[in-house]
């Protein structure tokens, strides 16, 4: 894990998405938000924390995208507003026997000439998906029988930040739409 | 009898699915094949009586045994299963995935494992070839359930399905979306083709996406039959971890506490899914 970087790729989950064609942009939406996306810290033996690009594209680029493909869940965005993300944050800590992952998202928004309204999301999950364990279950086969099907349905690190990740931005896409008068 | 308590032991301990977390609805990584009119994405085979009885009544038998279910490998997919696996592909953005229902189709496989471009030649054109020319001269259309049977192969990026059980069609296209959400496919695709432990990880991630699928859809009838399923058919990795490919003294013993599992599990269902309203 001291080396090892989690592929991340966050993105809005969205049933039936629209085929692709191309992000516009949208002079009148201003999105402010940490350059590098998501600024991920990975607290694991290191201690250190680390920049990760995500796959899907930074905070400003998965804004215009979801405006691009879904324009009718926005009508007053649209008009004019401003996003800032002041804080957005994937932890994964390995403490040898044990595992959490947590996300935190914390952002201002304003649409229109309406008021600011601040946003704040934070989930974490916690299990045994530590390295210590899936290195002392590879010693025999037995236990890594028992962990690996453990570790598949919790889901490694990497898979568990994508999540918790998707879910934070679904979350705060789910209220900008809400914020946004979108007819249901 | 020891052997089946340790199993009971490991499963009770180790099969954690949760149905509490939001369901992610999927976003391929790469783009892959474009589909036609001539070369659709979900294509039936024709219904053969003889071919699909033998199939059915004779080299699937153990399986439906073993599964406790007679639409296992029955070569009879209804179009309400077909439309089920269909929306589910079209809700989770897999526009690249063929499905073949009941259908053999070597020729185009082989067309498909050259095309696929988002596997290296060098481990298509290896471990790739060793699962079609199983696929070639074994075929699953009649050999479900004894040799093959329901899977996808990443190496082509097709889902092959004989069984008329929606929940095993979702667990198919469940594996059809971890691959196609991976950055590294390759490496994903190298480890799912390791012999004993090899395909455990993916086997629980595609376990887990249907059973989180059918409680997104509030479909209760659809998740106690993932349990009663899906359950013994995990515990039959945990066991034999061939069992996808030959069917073994091993893994059919590990199917019985898998079974207790599954159907002690299910009572859970109510609790769960009010856990997830909150």
């Amino acid at each position: 894990m001291g080396c090892y970087s989690p592929s991340l790729r966050i993105y809005r989950p969205y049933p039936d998405e629209v085929t692709f064609t191309k992000v516009d942009f949208f002079p009148k939406v201003i999105v402010l938000a940490p350059t590098e996306f998501p600024e991920a810290l990975l607290d694991h033996d290191l201690r250190r924390k680390k920049i990760l690009k995500n796959e899907y594209g930074n905070w400003e680029s998965l804004v215009y995208k979801e405006l691009s493909l879904h324009p009718k869940n926005y009508p007053k965005l649209l008009q004019g507003g401003k996003i800032q993300i002041l804080e957005f944050e994937l932890s994964s800590v390995d403490s040898c026997f044990s595992h959490k992952a947590s996300v935190k998202l914390k952002a201002e928004y304003s649409i229109g000439n309406e008021a600011l309204r601040y946003f704040e999301y934070e989930d974490q999950s916690k299990n045994y998906n530590s390295n210590c364990i899936l290195g002392l279950s590879s010693l025999t086969l037995v236990p890594l029988l028992w962990f690996i099907p453990y570790l598949g349905f919790q889901g490694n690190s990497e898979d568990q930040l994508n999540q918790l990740g998707r879910n934070a931005i679904s979350a705060f896409f789910l209220e900008l739409e809400k914020n946004s008068g979108k007819s249901n | 009898m020891k052997i089946l308590q340790i199993f009971l032991i490991l499963i009770a301990v180790n099969y954690c699915s949760s149905i509490e977390k939001p369901y992610n609805y999927g976003n391929p990584y790469y783009n892959g094949v474009v589909f036609s009119e001539s070369d659709p994405q979900f294509e039936s085979g024709e219904p053969y009586v003889i071919v699909d009885s033998i199939g059915s009544y004779f080299f699937a038998i153990f399986s439906k045994i073993l599964l406790w279910d007679r639409r296992i490998n029955n070569h009879a997919i209804s179009e309400e299963s077909k439309k089920i696996l269909i929306r589910y592909m079209q809700e989770n953005n897999l526009k690249s995935t063929k499905v073949r229902f009941n259908q053999y189709a070597p020729i185009s496989e082989w067309k498909r494992l050259s095309q696929n471009q988002k596997i290296p030649g060098t481990l298509r054109y290896t471990v790739g070839t060793i699962s079609l020319l199983a696929y070639t001269f074994i075929p699953d259309r009649v050999f479900a359930g004894i040799i093959g049977g329901d899977h996808y192969n990443p190496f082509t990026d097709t889902i092959n399905v004989y069984s008329d059980v929606p929940v095993i069609l979702i667990h198919e296209g469940g594996h059809a979306k971890d691959f196609a959400q991976r950055q590294y496919v390759t490496l994903y695709a190298a480890i799912y083709a390791i012999p004993v432990v090899g395909s455990l990880y993916h086997e629980a991630r595609a376990t887990d996406d249907a059973m989180n699928y059918f409680a997104e859809k509030n479909q209760e009838d659809q998740l106690k039959e993932s349990y009663e399923i899906l359950t013994p058919a995990y515990s039959t990795y945990v066991g034999g971890a061939i069992g996808d490919i030959i069917l073994n003294p091993i893994t059919t013993a590990a199917i019985i506490p898998g079974h207790i599992y599954g159907r002690y599990k299910k009572k859970s269902i109510p609790e769960q899914m009010a856990r997830r309203k909150k």
